[in-house]
């Protein structure tokens, strides 16, 4: 063994003693995440250091561009660091090849996307199994497993559905399905309840927690306080800083995840305004349709002049 | 590994029958590609085999000798270079070549291949346009033709007025397919039919024309019923001794009465076919190579469909990106994806020249071949198409940034 590598196995071993009381899945020292150069730098991360215990279920809020996307990325090993260093069960993975980093993100990380990003081609089954065989497991066994799988989210009649068969609620159980099929040591869920009725919520809420009672360590970003309820921590990022890290008992909200992470009390009228700028905020997405046609008459309106003047002008020229 | 990318060909399947019309024109391109190269490649072999059994007017062991000085030699007797277009000024071969050849201790047989110039008739006074071929007895022997119904004629009747029919002949002149006894009447003179050949095999080479369009009487009566026109394209010469040794004695034989010109050939079937070859390989590879470009360009098709592909799935290769898959299984993904869609057009490629082969065997009286060496050829000129012009693609799928491709819409 060259001794280097000797060097990196006995810290891993005194790192392992030095937390003895329960061993880490994430250990995040100093990591910076920085896009662009010049003038056009964003600090999408600053010098964020943040360590998640294994069974830990941890929720982030913050305002969008806080830098909760940037973390998840890091975390999940779809982007490196420009900064700092980066644990994953001890193994450090923030310099890895892409290669590399593909293979940890397949042994370790489970994704749960806002948007289930099933792949509309293949069965719900085949999604499933999907993660299996990119780890070489053969297809007989990957099946089963995805079998399993399914059953366990309460999912085992839809086998052979496609996704586009699946209502949402149904399709973000098999992405859990998918996320978890591979055991890994964490699953990231990112607005995993974004796209759903409350009660398709509640369902694929209630799954993660089951998850999370079962063992396994769970990272979700969401900016629906309820959702809190079901985590055992919470953590409030602004600007790409961690601004509060706050243990919680499941079945609470804390009152600053309800205020959106502020600390300060607020009078009446500022929460009422907040109110009222969150709910403008949700309209863009939701109301979107609707307010085409108004930009359109608005560029119907704009048009009409334009149009209209020329042919006023001719006509005036062929009365004189 | 192996389940990988046995996984990568169920997902290239899935896939291609997720877009079937497209999948289907991009598979187009290649099909046809693959089956002009077979089938320009087999009607080339084709034609070469006709000719080997056919120049071959047959016995590979008779020599050919011809008008003209057709090839060059050197010292050793190896043909250097060909001259077809001497055939064209020199002066026919005469009776007076044959007596030479026929006297010659090494030769066995000289057998005059002429024709005359003649409308066929039947008693009714419809005509055909047939070739007239005087020769003689030992014709049948030597050309190894089959004579299906009657008799070639024989040495004792060579100064009789009968005359052995191709079958175009038969079913044309007279609409049956045994007009034996009936009467075809050559510049004025009768002659009964008294033999119907075998379908000759097409003859691309040998003497021109269509054999089964020919009307064979003896070369005496050739000479009569022409005033002494008859011209002698060939005289086919069996041997007594060895090939060689008979070469060099006619040769020399020819030459004396020629004036000491070679303005003849002296070659054996194995040289003539050599010859043919020679000409038909040139052809066929120019041929195939046109056909070679339609490939490449089903190959640039397969390029821009499998880009348009990776840019509509930039969402999946995120997702797959997200579990897992390394840059080079989403490579080979994408690459195996094309190289199926070629391969498969390929096959249908094969099938669709095997028929038009069929179609050939039966229209016409070529005969192509396709053999074994072609069509895996083809085939796997097909998925190396694939390969090459699905690198491209499967590049830029692979090397897509995972989240910029999560958030593509």
């Amino acid at each position: 063994m060259p001794a280097r590598q000797l060097r990196r196995a006995k810290a891993r071993v005194t790192k392992n003693t030095a937390d003895s009381d329960a061993a880490s899945v994430i250990e995040l020292t100093n990591v910076s995440k920085i896009y662009g150069f010049g003038n056009a730098t964003t600090v999408a991360l600053d010098e964020i250091t943040l360590t998640i215990k294994k069974g830990e279920f941890v929720a982030i809020m913050g305002p969008s561009g806080s830098g909760k996307s940037s973390l998840l990325n890091v975390i999940g090993l779809l982007d490196r660091p420009t900064h700092g260093t980066y644990l994953l069960s001890n193994r450090v993975v923030s310099r890895l090849r892409p290669h590399k980093l593909a293979k940890a993100r397949r042994d370790h990380i489970g994704f749960i996307f806002q948007s289930f990003n099933l792949l509309p081609r293949l069965t719900a089954l085949d999604n499933v199994a999907l993660p299996l065989a990119y780890r070489g497991i053969t297809l007989t066994k990957r099946l089963k497993q995805a079998s399993a799988a399914l059953e366990q989210v309460g999912l085992g009649p839809r086998e052979y559905f496609l996704p586009k068969n699946l209502s949402g609620g149904e399709a973000q159980r098999v992405a859990i399905a998918r996320a978890l099929i591979g055991n890994p040591s964490l699953i990231i869920a990112d607005e995993p309840t974004g796209n759903l009725d409350s009660g398709s919520s509640k369902v694929v809420m209630e799954l993660l927690a089951d998850l999370h009672a079962k063992g396994a360590t769970i990272l979700m970003v969401t900016h629906n306080p309820e959702l809190t309820r079901y985590a055992t921590r919470v953590l409030y990022m602004v600007d790409g800083v961690v601004v509060h890290d706050e243990q919680t008992k499941i079945g609470e909200i804390p009152a600053r995840a309800r205020s959106g992470g502020r600390e300060e009390p607020k009078s009446d009228e500022e929460e009422q305004l907040e109110g009222i700028s969150l709910y403008m905020q949700a309209i863009p997405a939701k109301a979107a349709p609707g307010r085409k046609p108004l930009q359109k008459k608005r560029a119907k309106a704009a048009r009409k002049p334009k149009t209209a003047k020329p042919k006023t002008a001719r006509r005036t020229r062929k009365v004189q | 590994m192996t389940s990988l990318t046995f996984r990568n060909i169920r997902m290239a399947l899935q896939s291609i029958r997720g877009t079937k019309l497209r999948s289907a024109l991009t598979m187009l391109g290649i099909i046809i590609g693959v089956a002009s190269v077979i089938t320009a490649v087999s009607l080339g072999e084709g034609v070469r085999r006709q000719v080997a059994g056919n120049v071959a007017i047959a016995d590979k062991n008779t020599i050919s000798v011809r008008p003209g000085k057709l090839v060059n030699r050197a010292p050793s007797g190896r043909i250097t270079s060909v001259n077809y277009s001497a055939a064209l000024g020199s002066r026919g071969l005469t009776d007076q070549d044959i007596q030479a050849i026929a006297k010659l201790e090494s030769v066995k047989t000289a057998l005059p291949l002429s024709t005359i110039s003649s409308l066929a008739k039947n008693n009714d006074d419809k005509t055909f346009e047939g070739t007239v071929i005087g020769t003689g007895p030992d014709f049948q022997r030597l050309s190894g033709q089959k004579v299906t119904y009657g008799e070639f004629f024989t040495k004792d009747q060579t100064d009789r007025d009968v005359a052995i029919i191709g079958k175009t002949v038969a079913e044309e002149l007279f609409q049956e397919n045994v007009p034996i006894g009936q009467t075809v009447i050559l510049r004025g003179h009768d002659f009964t039919v008294v033999g119907i050949f075998d379908t000759f095999t097409a003859n691309a080479i040998s003497g021109g024309g269509d054999l089964n369009r020919g009307i064979f009487i003896p070369y005496q009566k050739a000479k009569a019923i022409s005033s002494n026109s008859a011209s002698i394209y060939e005289i086919l010469v069996e041997p007594r001794s060895t090939l060689e040794q008979a070469g060099k004695d006619i040769t020399s034989a020819m030459k004396s009465t020629h004036g000491d010109q070679e303005d003849f050939s002296v070659l054996t079937q194995a040289e003539t076919l050599q010859l043919a070859g020679k000409t038909l390989t040139a052809l066929t590879s120019f041929v195939a190579g046109i056909a070679a470009i339609s490939l490449i360009v089903g190959g640039i098709g397969i390029m821009n469909i499998m880009f348009v592909s990776v840019t509509e799935r930039t969402r999946e290769i995120g997702v797959r990106k997200s579990l897992g898959a390394t840059n080079r299984q989403i490579y080979s993904q994408f690459l195996i994806e094309a190289s199926i869609v070629s391969l498969v057009g390929g096959i249908i490629g094969v099938l669709v020249a095997l028929s038009a082969n069929f179609m050939f065997t039966i229209f016409t009286n070529l005969r192509p071949a396709a053999t074994l060496p072609i069509i895996a050829f083809a085939t796997l000129s097909s998925v190396a198409v694939g390969i090459i012009f699905g690198t491209a693609p499967a590049i830029k799928a692979a090397r897509k940034d995972p989240i910029q491709s999560l958030r593509y819409e």
